[in-house]
């Protein structure tokens, strides 16, 4: 007997309506609730305590979608306007830079965001916003070498460095970001030879995040790494001795002190162009540019607040201030792509 | 009198009854989701393809899959004949703790090691002052490569274990006794007897082992070794470069093919069939030395496998638990149990009716439905993610229906895809041989097939039901690269939360979420064990 086509159809197109309906009603459920869906690249246990902050004064909850900045953003380019996400939050400039220029964001107009943030810590347009600001640092090993011998991320490039120095991989956004920031300050072809010659410095092939350099240098197999500031804060006072130890052994140099300044970067948001909440985000934004949160950053995940008067870590003082590459922070974004391929010739 | 749809042999082909279509209508569908997702990349122009370092990739995946498939093979085939024709201290827990490596994954078993590269220091810091610095380097990096090789290996060498045993025990029993009586000894009957004939399981076996390091994600990042799956999650997800996650996806499905020819040329014509012997063996009495030395030789793999990650991803679990479960755990459990519950449910019905239908349609469309269901499991995890990801776009877009990429539907169907394989097989023999000719007599008797499956097939297949069902449920529990790139947004699940913390630097707290994994792994380990055993 011959299958008859409209009965092998017709259970198909039942499950089809099915699943449309689904997909139909359940957006439209979620609008009627107080929450909040972040794409997030911040990865620090203390944020929970703010989401907890911020349901309590508004009642709204907070969703965390993590993976890096790069994966959300193609996430997001392939959802298009049925994204669930409402705020992308990085822990990058160029990257919220690189999600505005592919239309993934939308303007927020709002008064207290643009009195609490400095204008180079945010977009021009409106699309992104930053948070907190951390700077990338030197640290060398206290015992092996000079104060004074190491002074600038062009340093790090100087055959007196070969076989010392400590970095994790180019892969990481941070050392895109902070190539990206060498392109913009130093032109293509230095940043280029800076690329090589670092690579060819290396203690040892990229392993492991930032903590881990700096963990190598106490085992010895490196003198110099390049680290984010807050890891060496989480460092000081982590519940792993051996990473206590590791901090107390090195020294810390911010970068470029006698020229442009160090190269710092953001933790920062844009409402999705198609969120389904933007006025829970935009809360949101104006709840981390408040003081409440901004106090928090600096003793919970020893990030800079974008407010520097309400630096209240211990730990930032004994450091000290810094200058800070007044380098607008939109520009990594337009460097990046040169950056990161850079990094793949390079080789780390 | 014959029933029409039963007659063999030559003469009319059988009509099945119509709902067979469109049964076998889903699965072409659910196939052709990710075949559709890749197909217009192929054309597309890639912006990274010309920086892409091919050789760094496949060298290191290359280097990993031999070095693990040696390992795996010298770990699996004398611990299979050691457990399975010597006695000596022990022998009786090893033939089934040597399978529990398998309840942990790779991507949680570097959690055990995590530490392992930083002890060698030392001898890194020696080579240094003795070789030089570039040369040191490039030894390091191969030494992460070996570390790896050595924790793949151990934790993966129970495949060819569990097969080779099998084999022994059952086809090789008579044909090894034999060769005693003839005078020859335990080695002599190894080396010229049994590993001939068990040739094809440990092919099996092997093949087993390989797909799974071609699989892996979440252990190679962790030791920052480069492989196929990297590059393919690297370009494809982090630098949004589909048409070049594409074309590398294609290499490693090169790579998985020639694993499959590889694995039938060294079957050669023989087959790895269930032989009837069921007697046991005259087991050889090993002593002194070489009792112990078998010991050693179970003892080792088990270990690095299983004892010494197991144990210390405990003691960091205990060490995180004294300050509370992380946050999210307990969404995570829930979710964890609803998803793998929900989708080993479904994909255990669609796999049961989709036996069923081939068993029925015994054309070419059948056949050739038999044979796609069971492809899926060959396609690493990454693959799969990528290609549904395009897929479900493409769907939704073609359908006008809401995004199905990022769905709790859009996961399922991606896990049904790789697992529909472990759920059908079970089932497909369950059908075979537990029903062989009774739903026949019940059709002579006029009633129809789908309600002979009801009604007689099913309270017999209660056996395999419940492995397709269990062996599901565990391998969408502990699956990785899958649930983290296809997950819903906020959506946890004990696997993601383990990857998520330790990205956090929490590797403790990670190690919560890890051994709920393990120990759900260690029954399916022994579940297994058990069903191989009895046949």
């Amino acid at each position: 007997m011959r299958p008859n086509l409209n009965n092998c159809l017709r259970p198909l197109a039942r499950l089809a309506l099915f699943i449309s309906a689904l997909c139909a009603v359940l957006p439209a459920r979620a609008a009627e609730e107080p929450v909040l869906n972040l794409y997030s690249h911040r990865h620090y246990e203390s944020d929970d305590q703010l989401f907890e902050a911020f349901k309590k004064k508004t009642g709204i909850t907070v969703n965390v979608t993590q993976a890096t900045a790069d994966q959300l953003i193609s996430r997001l380019r392939g959802e298009g306007k049925d994204t669930a996400a409402d705020l992308l939050v990085t822990v990058d400039a160029g990257r919220l830079a690189n999600a505005s220029s592919l239309d993934l964001l939308q303007p927020v107009d709002s008064p207290v965001l643009k009195e609490k943030i400095p204008a180079h810590l945010r977009d021009p347009g409106n699309f992104w916003f930053g948070f907190t600001v951390r700077a990338r640092v030197i640290v060398y090993a206290k015992d092996r070498v000079k104060p004074g011998e190491i002074k600038t991320y062009e340093d790090l490039a100087d055959p007196k460095w070969r076989g010392r120095v400590l970095i994790r991989s180019g892969e990481s956004v941070y050392n895109q970001s902070l190539v990206a920031s060498l392109i913009a300050n130093d032109g293509k072809a230095k940043a280029a030879a800076w690329v090589e010659a670092v690579g060819a410095n290396l203690a040892r092939k990229p392993l492991g995040g930032d903590r881990e350099q700096v963990s190598a240098i106490s085992r010895q197999l490196g003198d110099v790494a390049v680290v984010n500031s807050y890891y060496l804060g989480q460092m000081s006072v982590s519940k792993d001795p051996a990473e206590r130890e590791a901090y107390s052994k090195v020294s810390i140099v911010f970068p470029n002190q006698e020229n442009r300044g160090s190269h710092i970067n953001i933790s920062g948001a844009g409402i999705t162009k198609y969120a389904k909440h933007p006025e829970n985000a935009r809360k949101f934004l104006e709840f981390l540019a408040g003081d409440e949160a901004q106090k928090v950053f600096p003793v919970e995940t020893f990030e800079y607040p974008v407010n520097l008067s309400l630096d209240t870590s211990e730990l930032h003082k004994t450091w000290g201030p810094f200058k800070a590459d007044p380098l607008n922070l939109g520009e990594l974004g337009k460097n990046h792509k040169a950056a990161v391929l850079l990094l793949e010739e390079g080789g780390w | 009198m014959t029933v029409p749809w039963l007659r063999r042999g030559k003469g009319r082909p059988m009509a099945a009854p119509k709902a067979v279509w469109p049964i076998l209508a889903v699965l072409a569908v659910l196939l052709a989701i990710p075949v559709w997702g890749m197909l217009p990349q192929l054309t597309a122009p890639s912006e990274f393809w010309e920086i892409v370092k091919l050789d760094k990739y496949l060298r290191d995946t290359l280097l990993l899959a031999v070095g693990t498939g040696i390992l795996a093979l010298l770990f699996g085939v004398p611990a299979a004949w050691l457990t399975s024709t010597c006695q000596f201290p022990g022998h009786r827990i090893f033939s089934w703790a040597l399978v529990l490596p398998l309840a942990l994954p790779g991507y949680l078993a570097v959690y055990g090691y995590h530490d392992v590269l930083d002890r060698a220091s030392p001898l890194i810091l020696w080579m240094r002052d003795n070789w030089g610095v570039a040369e040191t380097r490039d030894l390091d990096e191969r030494m992460r490569v070996v570390v790896l090789i050595i924790i793949f290996s151990s934790v993966l060498y129970p495949y060819i274990y569990l097969i080779t045993r099998a084999s022994f025990r059952r086809q090789a029993a008579s044909v090894i006794e034999a060769s005693r009586l003839l005078g020859q000894g335990a080695a002599g009957t190894f080396r010229r007897v049994a590993l001939p004939l068990a040739r094809p399981a440990v092919a099996g076996g092997t093949a087993l082992v390989l797909m799974e390091v071609l699989n892996d994600f979440g252990a190679v990042s962790f030791f920052g070794v480069n492989t196929l799956t990297r590059g393919i999650t690297r370009f494809g997800f982090d630098m949004d470069d589909k048409a070049c996650a594409v074309r590398l996806s294609l290499i490693l499905l090169g790579l998985v093919v020639s694993l499959m020819v590889m694995e039938r040329l060294a079957r050669g014509r023989a087959r790895f069939s269930e032989g009837a012997s069921h007697r046991p063996l005259t087991p050889w009495k090993l002593k002194g030395v070489h009792a112990w030395l078998a010991t050693v030789f179970c003892l080792v793999p088990l270990s690095l496998g299983f004892l010494v990650p197991g144990w210390r991803l405990l003691e960091l679990a205990r060490l995180a638990a004294a300050s509370g479960m992380p946050t999210g755990f307990w969404a995570a459990f829930r979710n964890t149990v609803l998803l793998s519950g929900g989708s080993a449910l479904g994909i255990t019905v669609f796999a049961l009716l989709l036996a069923q239908a081939v068993r029925l349609q015994r054309g070419l469309a059948g056949r050739t439905a038999a044979r796609a269901a069971v492809t899926g499991y060959g396609l690493p995890g990454v693959v799969i993610a990528l290609a549904m990801t395009l897929g479900l776009i493409q769907l939704s877009k073609a359908l006008g229906i809401g995004l199905l990429a990022g769905t709790l539907t859009g996961l399922v169907l991606a896990y049904a895809v790789r697992f529909l394989a472990v759920s059908y097989q079970p089932l497909e023999s369950g059908l075979q041989r537990v029903c062989g000719s009774l739903d026949d007599a019940s059709r002579t008797l006029g009633v129809g097939p789908w309600r002979t499956m009801w009604r007689v097939n099913l309270p017999l297949l209660r056996g395999p039901l419940a492995a397709a069902g269990l062996l599901t449920f565990l391998d969408v529990l502990k699956e990785l690269p899958i649930t983290l790139l296809l997950r819903p947004a906020g959506f946890s699940t004990l696997a993601t939360r383990a990857w998520d913390l330790r990205e956090q630097n929490l590797l403790p707290d990670a190690c919560i979420p890890a051994v709920v994994i393990a120990l759900l792994g260690i029954v399916g380990a022994l579940w297994l064990h058990h069903s191989v055993e009895k046949g």
